[in-house]
């Protein structure tokens, strides 16, 4: 091996040792969460979405409030997910996957578990 | 040498950029939507093609205006719209906290609306009037000029029907339409055989403010700006912080 060439795994190590673990700890909290609650909304807005589009029920008075609620707490569920992949080293493709089950109904869910695995073999 | 141009920090720039560009793109769109700027109310007549941008959504300061409108029948096609009453304004429910189911007093029918081909090319659809037996009602056929006013959808924000009825939607003139269809309706003022005139539900621009949904989706997409702008920044900083460490180990290698 090249002298100059950098050796990525022993960078990759250094740098994880600097990480703090209850920074991490908190994280994954504030990830865990978000994904709770946006996978927990999408699904209750879809439910509504079919009363309403499907079947021809009226809106009820929150639904339109309801979106928008989803569309604030998106970007908050982002902000976890991207905190959580800098941490865990995710590849930007990995990332925005994960982000964008926060737009799948149910699918935060199980991103959620599956993430859950990652971090104990991380840990 | 801490490398300031890698590939991959090109490409968070450039990312960055294009997604920062993005949110605001849209922040400014929906801000557009909510913002209803009523520069002069003029409801002389005007050219249809003044009022009606092709491409574009119906100018609110288009809404209730008189125009004529040249074309030729597409014969193949009708909008069939029930439980509505030839006065317009009377299927608006006015209150939309109380429930919306209005005794509207007068007969019940049909809306009858079918789609002009203009010399451009693009189709409008075109309310010809009010009947209680669709069935009767033969289908336009051969060219004709009308005249009338311009309506937005039906779906358009702060109006409500009453009674259910189903709105008539821009969408709805799409799919029924062969060519290009302009947002928004013609209401014909002119009585065609077995039909009465509908009164337009909009007789003028509608004023109005703000739209409070569209305001939150401007928001929320400054909001996601803000948020893609922080992850930019931390990528970024990620980047150069590996450098720096690259170029500290690779230091030290070559020391030893």
């Amino acid at each position: 091996m090249n002298s100059n060439t950098p050796n990525w795994p022993v960078l990759l190590e250094t740098y994880l040792m600097t990480l703090n673990s209850k920074d991490f700890a908190k994280q994954w909290m504030f990830y865990r969460i978000m994904a709770f609650v946006v996978g927990t909304v999408l699904v209750v807005l879809s439910l509504f979405l079919i009363s309403v589009r499907v079947i021809g029920n009226p809106e009820p008075a929150f639904y339109g409030a309801a979106w928008m609620a989803h569309g604030y707490l998106f970007p908050i569920y982002v902000v976890a997910t991207f905190m959580l992949s800098t941490k865990l080293k995710w590849s930007f493709s990995k990332t925005i996957l994960v982000m964008l089950a926060g737009t799948v109904p149910l699918m935060s869910f199980f991103t959620e578990r599956r993430v859950a695995k990652e971090v104990v073999e991380f840990s | 040498m801490i490398r300031h141009f890698t590939a991959r920090l090109i490409g968070t720039h450039f990312l960055g950029v294009f997604s920062l560009l993005a949110c605001l793109a849209l922040a400014n769109w929906q801000w557009d939507r909510a913002h209803v700027y009523l520069p002069k109310i003029e409801l002389a007549q005007k050219s249809f093609s003044e009022l009606s941008p092709l491409r574009d959504y119906l100018p609110i300061s288009s809404v209730g205006v008189s125009t004529q409108v040249t074309g030729t029948w597409q014969s193949s096609e009708r909008i069939v719209l029930p439980n509505r009453i030839a006065n317009g304004p009377g299927m608006a429910n006015a209150n939309s906290e109380q429930a919306s189911t209005v005794d509207f007093g007068g007969p019940i029918g049909f809306w009858i609306v079918d789609i002009l081909e203009l010399a451009d090319g693009s189709s409008l659809g075109v309310v010809r009037g009010f009947t209680e037996n669709a069935e009767l009602v033969p289908l336009a056929t051969g060219s004709e000029t009308i005249s009338g006013v311009m309506q937005p959808g039906e779906d358009v924000p702060g109006l409500e029907l009453a009674n259910g009825i189903n709105p008539l939607t821009t969408e709805m003139i799409v799919e029924n339409s062969r060519t290009i269809a302009h947002d928004g309706y013609l209401i014909a003022d002119s009585n065609s055989p077995g039909l009465i005139a509908v009164q337009p539900i909009f007789k003028e621009p509608p004023v109005q403010g703000l739209n409070w949904r569209n305001v939150a989706y401007t928001f929320n997409w400054i909001f996601f700006a803000v948020i893609v702008g922080l992850m930019w920044v931390r990528v970024a900083k990620d980047e150069l912080q590996y450098a720096q460490l690259a170029s500290i180990t690779g230091d030290l290698s070559h020391d030893t």
